[in-house]
């Protein structure tokens, strides 16, 4: 089927989203154009919806890793069996509520999701949860929706690792409810990777409630295509969001995030700072923007996109965007980009080290800066093999 | 060890060298002196091929090798060790790390194996504790919000490893107090092995009064225009440039 015919659509389950969808209408190429990031293709290629019938057959083939629970979803299907989970951390199909996004991505893949799978955490985990994706398929459009609650007063940190090996030429579009509820804190780690001809779209929904925190870390090493769409609002007081992502690419790949956060509540605040390494003619988009709301009094947000163009070739569209409404606040913006530190490098090498493995080394330390602030030695050493591999 | 005639080197399209010659034998201590701005640093930022500098004309033979023909980290490689005016900051490169990458990078260029962690370790302890180098500075990530003196004793801990031919010191002394010069002279004055050749830029007489120069040289528009022994050193301190009969550059 092809996606952006919405009146051919199949298999379609929940109608109240569709509509929606069909409303908002799928980004076409003329709407993303000023983006410089056409990811309209993707609604025109002839796929196949993933059927709801996924072997689960698969789970045992991923061994467990002692310094995690791990929660196993293949094609969006939660494989309970090969799962391992403590008692506070309860799985469930659930029936959806209808959740308001201005994000049509997100309903595309409501419209197809009959119930969703919830997560919820009870309790402070002895160990971080790790979130197992693992997608298979030919030419297939893969629609997931997928809560993750965090209960009152809970620190819980979480790292989302996506396994694509037995995926070709496909449209994963899976959607991310993060409700933190009140003092809760979630550190939310996702590493991603893709190079079999893929497109990755997130539609991440962070709720957050009142003294609630919400730490998003993204890295994506070479995806083919990739795009991080999130969208909250701070509605409650003290809310607080933060979002930092390593993008590195090489050849004609392309990443980006795009964040719209709301701030309608006081001493709120947001915090976005991605680091893009762009080689080849690979290219990144960095599409932030923070409304504060005159309710919003003594909040905070911070913008900052950092590019280093290691190639000619390699493009960042950066648009870094505040529209304040309220002057009691503390906020700024910026973009940068540039080329890995000329003096940096010559040092290196006058201590014997040949460039390329200067130039490495530099990379690992911009990636390391973002590493070091998950905040938890399992999740960060995890990540560290991630980008060594 | 090192040869150099009529070199002529240009900073953005300014001569700053102009026709230099200079020899450094084995062992040999040389001091490099002269006004701000006479072309010091060109000269040793020249011989570690720093990217600003354009050789114009001019030789650099260095171990019967033509210098230039060797890139910045063969030029390491080959036992030329410049220690930075200001060293740089490396956010997220450990210390540690760098300097085993170095030291390995310069086995593996002269086809020896790989020294391992366990064994490093060991040899940087020994070095620090030898020299009274604080360890702590291992663990951090290189120069990264070092004070100026920790930065030159940063440098003066990867001479020590890299255990270099030449030693290029450019103003190595400026900002460090009396027992941190000490500390960097016993450095220096422990690879002098009789082999080692070092060529050292200073404005100052209390560096020299601990490393003995063979040679004091001092630069004025872009050429050495006077050279002599450790007691040139003494009447530059006492009588100052102009003093013995050299015009500021700038004039």
């Amino acid at each position: 089927m092809l996606l952006n015919d919405l009146s051919q659509l199949e298999g379609i389950k929940d109608t109240k989203s569709f509509d929606l969808l069909s409303e908002m209408g799928l980004p076409t190429k003329s709407t993303e154009e000023f983006r410089q990031f056409d990811i309209s293709d993707i609604f025109s290629k002839n796929l196949l919806l993933h059927s709801d019938e996924v072997k689960l057959n698969g789970g045992s083939k991923y061994p467990a890793n002692q310094d995690f629970y791990t929660v196993i979803i293949f094609d969006g299907e939660v494989d309970i069996k090969n799962s391992i989970l403590p008692d506070s951390v309860v799985f469930s199909k659930k029936e959806k509520n209808l959740h308001r996004s201005p994000n049509s991505l997100y309903f595309l893949s409501e419209a197809f999701v009959e119930k969703e799978n919830e997560i919820a955490i009870k309790k402070d985990l002895e160990k971080p949860l790790m979130i197992l994706n693992i997608y298979s398929g030919d030419d297939s459009f893969v629609p997931t929706s997928e809560s993750v609650v965090i209960e009152e007063n809970c620190k819980v940190d979480i790292v989302e690792l996506n396994i694509s090996n037995h995926l070709r030429n496909s449209f994963v579009n899976a959607n991310k409810k993060l409700i933190i509820k009140d003092n809760a804190s979630l550190n939310y780690t996702k590493l991603q990777s893709s190079t079999t001809n893929n497109s990755f779209i997130s539609n991440i929904e962070p709720i957050i409630s009142k003294n609630a925190k919400c730490s998003l870390i993204a890295i994506d090493l070479d995806s083919k295509r990739a795009l991080n769409i999130v969208n909250s609002t701070l509605s409650c007081d003290h809310s607080n969001f933060s979002f930092e992502s390593i993008i590195k690419l090489g050849k004609k790949n392309k990443s980006g995030n795009i964040i719209s956060i709301v701030h309608d509540a006081e001493f709120t605040e947001s915090n976005m700072v991605c680091k893009h390494l762009l080689d080849g003619e690979s290219q990144a988009l960095f599409e932030v923007k923070t409304t504060v709301n005159h309710e919003a009094k003594f909040s905070k947000t911070f913008q900052n996109s950092q590019t280093i163009l290691l190639k000619n070739g390699a493009r960042i569209n950066a648009n870094p965007k505040l529209i304040l409404h309220t002057d009691e606040l503390e906020a700024a913006h910026g973009a940068t980009s540039g080329s890995l530190d000329e003096e940096a490098l010559y040092y290196m090498q006058s201590r014997g080290i040949e460039l390329p493995k200067a130039e490495k080394m530099l990379i690992n330390a911009i990636e390391l800066q973002v590493i070091e602030k998950i905040g938890n030695e399992s999740i960060e050493k995890l990540a560290l093999s991630f980008i060594e591999d | 060890m090192l040869e150099i005639k009529n070199l002529s080197v240009t900073i953005k399209e300014k001569e700053i060298l102009k026709g230099l010659d200079l020899t450094i034998n084995p062992g040999e201590v040389h001091v490099l002196m002269g006004t701000n701005g006479a072309g010091k640093s060109t000269l040793v930022k020249t011989l570690s091929a720093h990217y600003d500098c354009e050789v114009t004309s001019g030789k650099m033979t260095y171990k019967k090798k033509n210098l230039m023909d060797l890139s910045v980290s063969d030029r390491a490689n080959e036992g030329i060790f410049m220690s930075f005016q200001n060293p740089t900051e490396i956010p997220g490169v450990n210390n540690m790390y760098f300097l085993k990458t170095a030291l390995n990078a310069k086995r593996a260029y002269h086809g020896e194996d790989e020294m391992n962690v366990a064994k490093f370790l060991k040899f940087i302890k020994t070095k620090a504790q030898e020299f009274g180098l604080d360890e702590k500075m291992l663990k951090r990530n290189v120069n990264d919000g070092f004070s100026g003196g920790e930065k030159k004793k940063n440098e003066l801990l990867q001479m020590l490893v890299l255990e270099p031919d030449l030693i290029l010191l450019d103003e190595i002394d400026s900002g460090l107090d009396v027992d941190a010069i000490k500390m960097i002279a016993n450095g220096v004055k422990s690879m002098l092995d009789g082999k080692r050749s070092v060529l050292m830029i200073t404005h100052y007489d209390r560096l020299l009064e601990l490393i003995k120069p063979d040679f004091v040289h001092v630069l004025s528009g872009g050429k050495i225009v006077k050279s002599g022994d450790y007691t040139l050193a003494l009447e530059i301190d006492e009588q100052g440039y102009e003093g013995i009969g050299i015009d500021h550059v700038a004039k």
